[in-house]
């Protein structure tokens, strides 16, 4: 029940937009990261942020998720403010991986799975005995074998490998059933053949939510997505399709003109 | 034997298909495996506390059975230091405070209002829920040092308000507590009975470790070690961490109070020394080593803590400077404590290659 976002005021223009900001800026001191970005995501499929190192992406996923508060701008998820911490934008339908995996390293793969499906069971569950959350039991179970990893499930996730801990970490952000998922690089530091296999679960994923992903592999963004937001600077540069986005040539001097 | 035997077949399983349920099957009874040593030392622990009592009761003793009971009170300021500790990972530097407040209140209960069993630990319970939520309210915005003094500071400001408040008896405590009734179910049983109320403590300690092991089992206790093991990732997985440390810490005031309101119907008297920081450092080298985050661990040290002290102090009057070498020998050696070398020796899985 905590997962269902609230339905716009009757009478409030019926949109398929379920995250947008506006005029989205922060300023850590004097350095703007992240300065005046307005995007629409409209509902389902992929839409990335790309942009050279330092353009402001993560923080810009910082301020969605609310890891961090905007110096000035809004964010909207289904059309409603977002709410002022993560847990509460989390119970709005928005979760999110991160790019330095951030997990709970001595707890077993299984239970980083069933603590974070958790948030599906009701309340009082919580003083009940473990396994009379079922919910969150089998959310668990199904994600372990979506991504692979269920003969790993006793396996504390700090001894797994690092493409393990890296298809973890998305496993554990979907396991809120979340409506819009936001990984930030979810492939970093993977191998050839790992990258291939979770290209193929991000894009099995487009077709079930709204996914926002962060990615420096430009020929899995291009593959991905139905739309690029270019940012460079903490600004936006572009957005559009990514076959716009690639021809477009301001895009080109600032971002593949460096490759 | 048979548990590797089922841990081999497990993994065996687990490589070609584990079926419906399998992967959660096999975590659970990796979980009870682990719970399981801790519950074997439990039962130990409880069934040689028995038979010493049996002894000493027949050798007509009462100043053992006594320092007994006083370890086991004692025992439950450890383990609810071992909840933020150990569970939590919140490091307590002032939780003599609520066994303080505990005592503070059923012995005034005890002197003033009613010698009653069942009210002054009601109101030890409730000055302790009280206490914590307003310490809690506090302590929970910080963590790691900031909270460790934040709670120490707590604990010393109260300590010299109490010390200083005449119609609190100030520097001297409370004495002249009458000898109350303790009952049990059909009977009653006097609290200058040692052995009768020895046994109290007993099944109260029992009761203690029984709830708090249910209560590690269920999703809040599996939060309380993820805020442990990572608090910044819990926001993200819709638990903000606040509300979760407020919760942990008034369920360990009210333990730590509640023990300290058994204090004064065993010695006839409180003073502020009860709330002093020698109390909340002695609850802290318990847990250490007894073994944090074990529940049996801190009951273990306690006993080891006071029965040693006493010993030590038939020798020497520098009790404190052995107990002080033997807390880092401790740490240095058994950084687990007892409870934690127990559970890794029978408890743990092998560890993975891969």
């Amino acid at each position: 029940m905590a997962n269902r976002a609230p339905e716009p005021l009757a009478g409030q223009k019926r949109t398929a937009i379920v995250l947008e900001t506006l005029d989205l800026s922060v300023h850590f001191g004097g350095l703007w990261a992240v300065n005046g970005v307005s995007v629409a995501i409209e509902s389902g499929g992929i839409t990335s942020i790309i942009g050279p190192n330092g353009a402001g992406k993560s923080t810009f996923f910082n301020l969605i998720s609310g890891a961090i508060r905007p110096s000035s701008g809004r964010i909207l998820i289904n059309g409603w403010p977002a709410r002022s911490s993560p847990s509460k934008i989390r119970a709005q339908g928005l979760a999110r991986s991160f790019q330095i995996t951030n997990l709970f390293p001595q707890l077993s793969v299984f239970e980083n799975l069933r603590l974070a499906a958790q948030i599906l069971e009701p309340m009082a569950r919580g003083i009940l005995p473990v396994r009379m959350s079922s919910t969150a039991e089998a959310k668990a179970e199904a994600l372990l074998t979506r991504f692979d990893l269920a003969h790993r499930a006793e396996r504390l996730a700090g001894e797994l490998s690092h493409g393990e801990q890296r298809r973890l970490e998305i496993a554990a952000a979907l396991a809120s059933e979340p409506q819009i998922l936001l990984l930030d690089e979810p492939t970093q530091g993977m191998s050839h053949g790992d990258t291939q296999d979770t290209k193929a679960l991000i894009k099995s994923l487009g077709g079930e939510l709204t996914v926002l992903l962060i990615e420096h592999d430009i020929e899995l963004v291009m593959d991905l997505s139905k739309h690029v937001v270019v940012l460079h600077q903490g600004s936006k540069l572009a957005e559009g399709s990514p076959a716009a986005v690639s021809a477009n040539p301001e895009v080109q001097a600032a971002y593949f003109g460096g490759q | 034997m048979l548990e590797a035997a089922a841990e081999k077949k497990g993994q065996e399983l687990s490589g070609s298909v584990p079926g419906r349920g399998g992967a959660a099957e096999r975590v659970y009874a990796q979980e009870r495996r682990a719970s399981r040593s801790l519950h074997g030392l439990a039962l130990l622990f409880f069934c040689a506390l028995a038979v010493f009592a049996a002894i000493a009761r027949a050798a007509g003793d009462s100043f053992f059975l006594r320092l007994a009971t006083e370890a086991l009170i004692f025992g439950g300021l450890a383990i609810s230091t071992d909840i933020l500790l150990g569970f939590a990972g919140l490091l307590s530097l002032g939780q003599a405070l609520y066994f303080g407040l505990g005592a503070y209140a059923s012995a005034l209960v005890m002197k003033d209002v009613q010698p009653s069993f069942w009210l002054a630990l009601g109101a030890s319970a409730g000055a302790g829920l009280l206490a914590g939520l307003l310490g809690g309210l506090i302590a929970s915005r910080v963590r790691g040092v900031y909270f460790a003094l934040i709670t120490f500071g707590l604990a010393q400001v109260v300590a010299k308000v109490i010390y200083n408040t005449r119609e609190l008896g100030a520097s001297d405590g409370i004495i002249g507590i009458p000898i109350i009734q303790v009952p049990v179910g059909f009977a009653t049983v006097e609290a200058n009975s040692p052995a009768g109320f020895f046994l109290v403590v007993f099944v109260a300690a029992m009761l203690l470790y029984a709830v708090l092991s249910f209560l590690a089992g269920t999703p809040f206790g599996r939060l309380l070690a993820a805020l442990r093991i990572n608090q910044s990732r819990l926001p993200f997985l819709g638990w903000p961490a606040g509300p979760i440390k407020l919760a942990a810490f008034v369920i360990a005031a009210a333990i730590a109070s509640v023990a300290g309101g058994l204090y004064p119907m065993l010695r006839g008297f409180v003073s502020p020394e009860l709330m002093y920081f020698e109390m909340s450092t002695n609850a802290i080298i318990a847990v250490v080593i007894g073994g944090t985050g074990t529940l049996i661990g801190p009951l273990l040290g306690a006993m080891l803590l006071v029965f040693g002290k006493s010993v030590i102090g038939t020798f020497t009057e520098y009790h404190q400077i052995v107990i002080g070498a033997l807390f880092m020998a401790a740490v240095l050696f058994f950084p687990r404590g007892l409870a934690g070398v127990v559970k890794a020796q029978f408890g743990s899985p092998k560890k993975g290659t891969g």
